[in-house]
This record gives C-alpha cells, structure tokens and sequence, in this order.
C-alpha cells in the first residue's frame, strides 16, 4: 500500500495536470478556467511561503550536524547562528516595529549588509587587474569594450574624451543587445522544452529519488 | 634586458593584492576631502523613464516593487528616492510592496528622504501624501513569482490588509485596484529575478509598462525588454540614480556617490593598464 502511493507515475500526473491548466491560463482567457487557475495560483503563493520554513530546516539540519560533532571551525558559529535566530524570532514575535528587533534590523543587519557588498568592491578591483589580460585578440577586445564601459559608467569618462557617453551607450544599446538576446531566447526555448518533457513524464529529476528509477533520456 | 629592468616589469604584472586594496581605501577617502561633483550626461533609458513619468498624472496609479535589499541601497537607493520625489511632484498615486524581508527598511529610507510621505498617524500639510488616498504601503508579500502573477490577476486574493493591519477595503486607493489593468507603470527595484518576473505575468499577459531601478550589474539584460518596448525605461544603478536627481534637479547621494565611483573605476582601469604593460614586457620570458 506504502508503494502504491509513492509511484512517480501520480505525481507526474499531478504535475502535468497543474502545468497545463496553468500553461492553458496564461495563454488563453477561459472563464471555465479561470476559478481554477486562480486557486492553483493561491496555493502556489501559500507554498512558496513553506519554502521560507524549508529552506530554515534545510539551514538547521547542516549547522545541527556541526555542532553534534564538534566540527572544528564551524560549531560555534553554528551555535551562534542558532542563538541569534532565537533572539530575533522572540524580539519578532515580541514586536515587529520596536525594541530589539527594530534596532537589530537597523544597527546590525544595515551596516553589515552595506558593509559586505562594499568589500566587493575591494575584490572586483583585484580581480580585474588579475584578468583583464590580453592574452589574445578576443581578450583584448573584451579589455578594450570593458575599458570603455568603466569609463562610461563613471561621470570622468566623459571628462576625460566627450564620446565615451556615446560610445557606452552604443556598445550597451545596440552593441551587446543581439548577443543577449539571442542567449535569452535560447535559454527560453530550452526551458519550453525542458517544461513539455516534464509535462510528458520524461523528465523526472524534480522528483529527486522518487523517479530515480526511470526517464531522463 | 637587465636583471633590475626584468624585475619591473614582473612587479608591475603581479602586484600584490595588498597593494591595491590599500590604494582603492586610501583614494576612496579623496572626494571626501575635495568632492569632484563632475557633470552627469543623461542616457537614454533614464531619460526614457523620466519622460514617461512626465506623462502621468493624479489619475494614475504606480506601483513600486522593492526586491532589492539594504546592502543594494549604495545602487538603488538614490534611483528609488529620484523616481518617488517625481512621482510625488505629479501627483500620481503611489502603492509600495516588496518581496525582501528587508522591505520595510527601504521604505523608512525612501520616506525618510521623501518627507511629503506620510503614515496615517501624521499630520498632512499642503503638499503632502495622505496616507490610503495618495500613497500605501502594503509590506512585505512573500511568494516569488507566483506572487507577482496573482497580483496581476486579482490584487485582493493576496493583499487582504495593508502594513499597519488595516483591511484592504477600508484603503480608497486599494479598494480601487484590482489587478494589473488599473496600474500605469511597475517600478521594479531588484538585484535578481523579480524584475522578469513583472515583465512576465504583468506586461505579457496585461500590457503594463514595466520600469527597472537596479543595481548596473542587470541593466544590461534588461536592455532586450526596452528595445521591444516592454520596459519603459532603465536606471543603470548608482550612476542611473545621479542621472535621474539631475533631470529632476534634486541632488542628492546618487550624485554623491559617483566621485566614488569615478575614484574606483580609475583606480581600476589605471591597475589594467599597469598590469597589462608588465604582462607584454615580460610574456617573451615566459615562453
């Protein structure tokens, strides 16, 4: 009986079921359908709202497992992790907008978070210099088209030559446009075939070791 | 080549990592001291977002979508103020939500640097944003894109009440949309996907223009949606920003933060250069 319904085959009915109606909503306006899609829609928000709790209990069961052995380097600042989501979940629970957890949003989390993505900085410095190269004449161009976008982004450019604004705006407008388009388009024609294969039962990686057995080809 | 002359050269092709980083901090402190307030031309797609705004009106009604979190504030921040003080100075209705549990920090931001905003318990002077006829702040919405489609559908199936707890239909403004057909524009804030995800469900399926104040480094892939007319207009991130506070002539960090920029980019590009003389000077030792 346990074996009946863990077969992959329900859940790629359920799956195919779901993506059509939903593929046959965006698409076409049915009013015989627009309830149904309506409500899938609610309960994929409702879902994705789980996905929060998952991805927590994922976190958890990683730093429990440090901290159960001990890992050398890594279980205290599990145990601190723990400590400190106790802390702002009771703040939270206490009061969203003041106290504690308003002060730890406003004199911990900002400055560490604009402090974080400003040490990017630092690093996309180091590694430019490392590899902006012109080992060959594609990387010499990429250096040169970089080299003028940098300029370009930056009000000096135009201080230093009046056409790097226009040259920039060329290379981003119609310079690299095509190519990105054409990667979009690309990518958007592999998904709209990976969706049919999924739709058809054919792939059946998302099922993880529920439809190991079969598919994929 | 001399054993000395050599050793230049290798210098200049691998300087430690140290050195740069020091160099970045210690010139980065410059426009501090002496501010270089350099004029900023105006790009298409910023000039294109302001027009557009141009064009709105008290009838109209924006959505702002904050998915951009705090440490994004250097990039989108200026962007966000610049587009909302317009949107203010025409009188176009203002409805705020986010998808980053940060949201609400953002918002106190924006609203710190735009004082016609008020909350409900403020009082309201000539000029101002009434809070629930003029502006609303709905808060964090959690759900990704399916979140942002069913908004587009029917905004009351996932708005029930705004950030302060009030029913949504004791709101005038809420209470008069319904979906995406009610909105004038999005003005998606984003450092990733949400951006797609309102060309997506809200300007495919409802034809509602779509405007992004990112961070630089999505401006480009964003640059598809403009040329078809989908996207309205694009802030390229801080630099946007700086452009947009000088067409509605109201400097501010934007602007502030490009002698930064110019500083870091120069640093940069200076250390490119350097690096690429000592890696031809020396590629016939290496060979």
């Amino acid at each position: 009986m346990a074996a009946a319904w863990r077969r992959p085959e329900i859940f790629i009915f359920i799956v195919g079921v779901v993506m059509g109606i939903s593929w046959l909503g965006y698409f076409f306006y049915l009013p015989e359908l627009d309830a149904t899609v309506k409500l899938m829609q609610t309960w994929a928000v409702g879902i994705a709202t789980f996905a929060l709790v998952l991805g927590f209990l994922s976190a958890a069961r990683i730093h429990l497992y440090y901290i159960r052995r001990r890992t050398p380097g890594m279980w205290p600042f599990s145990a601190w992790l723990f400590f400190f989501t106790a802390v702002a979940t009771i703040a939270g629970l206490y009061s969203e907008t003041t106290g504690f957890y308003a002060w730890q949003f406003k004199w911990v989390y900002t400055p560490l978070g604009a402090t974080l993505y400003a040490t990017t900085g630092f690093y996309i410095c180091s590694a430019a210099y490392r590899a902006f190269r012109a080992r060959s004449l594609e990387a010499g161009i990429l250096l040169v088209a970089g080299i003028l976008v940098m300029l370009g982004n930056c009000t000096i450019g135009e201080v230093l030559w009046k056409d790097i604004p226009t040259i920039n705006e060329w290379l981003q407008l119609y310079g690299q446009a095509p190519f990105i388009r054409s990667i979009m388009v690309t990518a958007a024609l592999g998904l709209i075939l990976y969706a049919l294969r999924v739709m058809a039962g054919i792939e059946r990686g998302y099922l993880g070791a529920l439809g190991a057995g079969g598919g994929g080809g | 080549m001399t054993e000395a002359e050599k050793s230049i050269w290798i210098k200049m092709a691998e300087i430690d990592r140290r050195i740069i980083y020091w160099a970045l901090f210690l010139l980065l402190a410059v426009p501090f001291i002496h501010p270089l307030m350099l004029p900023v031309s105006i790009s298409e797609t910023t000039k294109s977002l302001y027009d557009f705004i141009e064009g709105l009106g008290p009838d109209d009604i924006v959505v702002i979508g904050i998915q951009s979190g705090v440490s994004a504030w250097p990039e989108c921040l200026p962007g966000l103020v610049a587009v909302t003080k317009h949107l203010v100075s025409r009188g176009v209705k203002i409805i705020v939500w986010g998808f980053y549990t940060d949201v609400d920090m953002t918002m106190n931001a924006i609203k710190a640097r735009v004082p016609q905003l008020k909350w409900p318990d403020e009082e309201v002077g000539p000029g101002d944003y009434k809070y629930g006829e003029d502006w609303v702040y709905v808060g964090l919405i959690a759900g990704g894109e399916p979140s942002v489609a069913a908004l587009a559908d029917d905004l009351h199936a996932v708005i029930k009440a705004d950030y302060f707890g009030t029913p949504i239909d004791q709101i005038p403004l809420l209470s008069k949309v319904k979906g995406a057909k009610d909105i004038a524009l999005v003005i998606t804030s984003d450092t990733g996907d949400y951006g797609w995800y309102y060309v997506r469900q809200w300007n495919s399926r409802y034809g509602t223009p779509i405007a992004e104040v990112g961070i630089a480094m999505i401006y480009s892939e964003f640059i598809p949606y403009y040329r078809a007319g989908q996207v309205v207009g694009l802030l390229k991130g801080c630099r946007g920003g700086a452009e947009y506070e000088t067409l509605i002539k109201s400097p501010g960090e934007g602007i502030q933060r490009m002698d930064a920029l110019n500083v870091s980019h120069l640093l940069t590009i200076f250390f490119i250069i350097i690096g690429n003389i000592g890696y031809f000077a020396t590629r016939k030792y290496r060979r």
